[in-house]
């Protein structure tokens, strides 16, 4: 699982990803509803717009990164709020999956925790940061750590 | 024995080339004519990898898959016999072609497609071991083989989010699948696959148009396999509906025959009948095909109520543990509660102006108080944020500010939430009612039945309280003087009192649609309605529901000059849940209803109240009083009627 996530992040730095306009992350941090709302008479068919996946879903970003940074991406880009909510109180479901994504090991997952509640204030620099900010400062930050640093070479 | 001689017969006698392009092999024959003795095509498990349900007048078996691809004979989705010869004779003529060159010259051979069947068959027509290294689905079948090696599936559960604040249609709610990786790589649970089935709605329906279509099979559904956290945000957190995970007992190899089975579904079409074939109905054939045997169902022969079907699931036992995942609204009324006033006092503050985190009614908190407050208003800002689309600068300003000063705290926050009645303890969702009564002057005996689901009166145990939902339920009634009538056929009653609380702020609803007579009006035929509410829920106190709404009628009846009369009204009532020595769960109801006609100067009152004791699950009395009176203006037909009623009632 562990990955070198280095390469990544230059690829996902914000600039280059504006030129990438098929990389479909969009997500902002704090926002409301995305597409549509919920139906009123949604349960008659639970339905699903579109976008069938059948697993092998990678790559339908089209960010050109390696597997586990998009995933890692993906995740972010669903789930900002919960993840911001779980980095400020340095605990959490999210949190957990944010980091097994970003190759993190079970025994540094406290120290990750510890650090990403720590640096909040850098991660989440200003209240409308995108996915790619989110994640490219994680990994800064990681990269200042010494335990987490091995994750980011 | 016999039949492993000619097969080795066979390939020592036969040119290897020869019979690669004739439709049937002497080999596939030989295979098929074994299929045949043993009536193979009869057998259950074939009928449940073929999705085939006997028809329900005459004989045969017509499969619920509408995808002609899933299908290798031409008639196949009519005749079961017919699709698996032809199955046997695409699986196995390869055989001939030795060298396997015949394999590498096709990319996508048959068996690869439908591995289920073709393990299955190959279980059943004893093919030798030579036969499967020449037919190994790992080395012949690389994109399957890349799938299941990506999504390694070691355990499955059954995931139902239940009914949700505000949406009682949801109450039919919806299941899906989680697939777990292997528990030694202790993985999140957000990042398993899900496997959905669902109706895929992408055209842009109306509102009306999408439940017609949702409902009579308008629409294709499709088995997809989204990550499980996708799911959880959306039940979770945009629906608030709290979703209880049933972990399954299935073995490795049952585990692999539902993979297997996953993969020939896909991008097959089933059409989605909200009713029958749903979302639920279709995990149900899944279990099936995993495990052989049990039977899910055809207990389900025209509706398919999620719940039910998880009754189902756990009455096979299936069902290994249960795990309750709270939604964000759950979260926050745990936590609200949690609040002392003062604290409720400062979180509205802090969600108008966020400096009100440096003022010094919120610094003198301690650090847990203060993350009580401070998750407390995240939650509020997130729930409020959900409801609207796009961005709302203030929302996103005061989400900030709550999150940079949370992490300056290290205290945590302990959300320790008490499930709920989990649904399938819930009752049953048929219902049939028997009760004497008198009204004016004469006795009655009144008879319900209820195809689904929940009324406000009933056992409200693993049920949302507030809500009721009901299809199709008539009413039936004989009174001394007359004959056995109907008096109420509903088709569609939706109820939706869920409470405002401090911070939550959900609107009630009220839709009705169906025929009915009315005792009290000039003439007593049936006249059909259509009618509506919006409203306010209070909660008063634990478990006491007050609401109230502004309602608008339509009616169809000769008594009035117009072919639609249209009235408007009130409507408010009182909701009590108790408990009462050995009595649990009982229900006390109290409605008062007022229509005035918008013409014709006719208005209505009804005040009718209710008492209900469950004797069990499925069993309850029921005391009821109704008094109906109708105000004509012209005809001063004023005098009011009484009906009361004691009777029994069953779920089954």
């Amino acid at each position: 699982m562990k990955k070198t996530l280095i390469a990544a992040a230059l690829i996902l730095s914000p600039g280059i990803a504006m030129a990438n306009p098929g990389c479909g992350l969009g997500a902002t941090v704090f926002e409301g509803q995305s597409g549509l709302g919920p139906h009123v008479l949604a349960a008659t068919t639970n339905g699903t717009s579109g976008n069938i996946t059948f697993g092998m879903t990678f790559g339908s970003l089209g960010c050109n990164v390696d597997q586990s940074v998009e995933l890692a991406a993906e995740f972010l880009n669903e789930n900002m709020d919960q993840i911001a909510e779980n980095m400020a109180s340095g605990s959490g479901e999210a949190l957990e999956a944010y980091a097994q994504l970003l190759g993190v090991d079970t025994q540094d997952y406290n120290t990750f925790a510890a650090t990403v509640q720590d640096q909040f204030s850098s991660i989440f620099s200003h209240q409308e940061v995108g996915t790619l900010d989110v994640l490219n400062s994680t990994l800064a930050v990681m990269k200042q750590d010494s335990a987490l640093s091995q994750y980011v070479i | 024995m016999r039949f492993r001689f000619s097969f080795f017969l066979l390939l020592a006698l036969l040119p290897l080339n020869s019979i690669a392009q004739v439709s049937s092999s002497p080999f596939s024959q030989e295979l098929q004519n074994l299929a045949i003795s043993k009536k193979l095509y009869t057998h259950q498990a074939w009928l449940n990898l073929l999705h085939y349900k006997p028809v329900l007048l005459g004989r045969g078996y017509k499969s619920e898959v509408d995808d002609p691809s899933f299908f290798l004979a031409e008639k196949g989705k009519t005749n079961p016999k017919d699709e698996m010869l032809k199955n046997i004779d695409s699986f196995f003529t390869d055989i001939t072609a030795i060298t396997a060159s015949n394999v590498t010259t096709n990319p996508s051979p048959a068996y690869c497609q439908f591995v289920a069947r073709y393990h299955w068959l190959s279980d059943q027509l004893s093919l030798p071991n030579a036969f499967h290294t020449l037919h190994d689905i790992n080395k012949q079948c690389p994109e399957y083989q890349a799938w299941r090696e990506q999504l390694n599936i070691e355990s499955a559960v059954l995931a139902f989010p239940a009914s949700y604040l505000n949406s009682p249609s949801s109450m039919f709610g919806h299941t899906l699948f989680r697939l777990d990786p292997p528990a030694s790589e202790s993985q999140s649970k957000l990042l398993s696959y899900a496997l959905n089935y669902s109706a895929d709605t992408s055209e842009k329906d109306g509102e009306i148009t999408y439940a017609f279509k949702g409902i009579f099979g308008g629409y294709p559904g499709y088995f997809s396999l989204p990550l499980y956290h996708t799911k959880v945000k959306n039940y979770g957190r945009i629906e608030n509906r709290d979703v209880w995970e049933y972990a399954l007992n299935l073995t490795k190899p049952e585990i692999n025959r539902l993979m297997e089975h996953v993969w020939e579904l896909k991008r097959t079409n089933f059409d989605y009948f909200f009713f029958k074939e749903n979302c639920s109905y279709r995990l149900l054939s899944i279990l099936e095909v995993a495990r052989p045997g049990i039977d899910l169902t055809s207990q389900f022969q025209w509706r398919a109520i999620p719940a039910d079907t998880v009754k189902a699931v756990k009455n096979a036992g299936l069902v290994e543990t249960v795990n309750y995942r709270a939604s964000a609204a759950t979260e926050l009324e745990y936590l609200e509660n949690k609040l002392t006033n003062d604290e409720k006092f400062i979180v509205h503050r802090i969600l108008e102006n966020p400096n009100t985190l440096d003022s010094p009614s919120f610094l003198q908190l301690n650090e847990k108080r203060k993350v009580l407050v401070l998750s407390s208003t995240y939650k509020v800002v997130r729930y409020r944020a959900q409801r609207i689309k796009g961005r709302d600068p203030h929302l996103s300003k005061v989400s900030f500010a709550l999150l940079k000063r949370r992490s300056r705290i290290k205290a945590q926050l302990d959300i320790d939430i008490e499930p709920p009645t989990r649904p399938e303890f819930g009752h049953n969702s048929q219902t049939l009612s028997l009760s004497t009564g008198r009204m004016d002057h004469q006795n009655t005996i009144n008879f319900t039945y209820r195809p689904a689901y929940h009324q406000l009166l009933d056992n409200s145990e693993g049920y949302l309280k507030g809500a009721a939902i009901n299809f199709l339920e008539s009413q039936w009634q004989q009174i001394e003087s007359k004959d056995f009538e109907l008096t109420a056929f509903s088709i569609l009653e939706i109820k939706s009192f869920s409470p405002r609380t401090e911070f939550l702020k959900p609107k009630s609803w009220e839709i009705r649609l169906g025929t009915e007579r009315i005792a009290t009006s000039g003439s007593n035929s049936l006249r059909w309605y259509l009618d509506g509410g919006l409203g306010r829920t209070y909660s008063l106190g634990h478990s006491h529901l007050l609401y109230s709404l502004a309602t608008i009628r339509t009616e169809r009846h000769r008594e009035f000059n117009r072919d639609i009369a249209l009235a408007l009204g009130i409507n408010i009532g009182f909701i009590r849940y108790f408990n009462l020595g050995r009595f649990s769960h009982n229900t006390f109801l109290l409605h008062f209803d007022y229509d005035n006609f918008v013409e014709n100067s006719t208005s209505r009152t009804k005040v009718e109240t209710g008492i209900n004791f469950p004797l069990s699950r499925n069993s309850s009395i029921r005391f009821k009083a109704e008094y109906n009176k109708q105000h004509t203006g012209i005809s001063h037909d004023n005098s009011g009627v009484w009906h009361t009623e004691l009777g029994g009632i069953i779920h089954f």
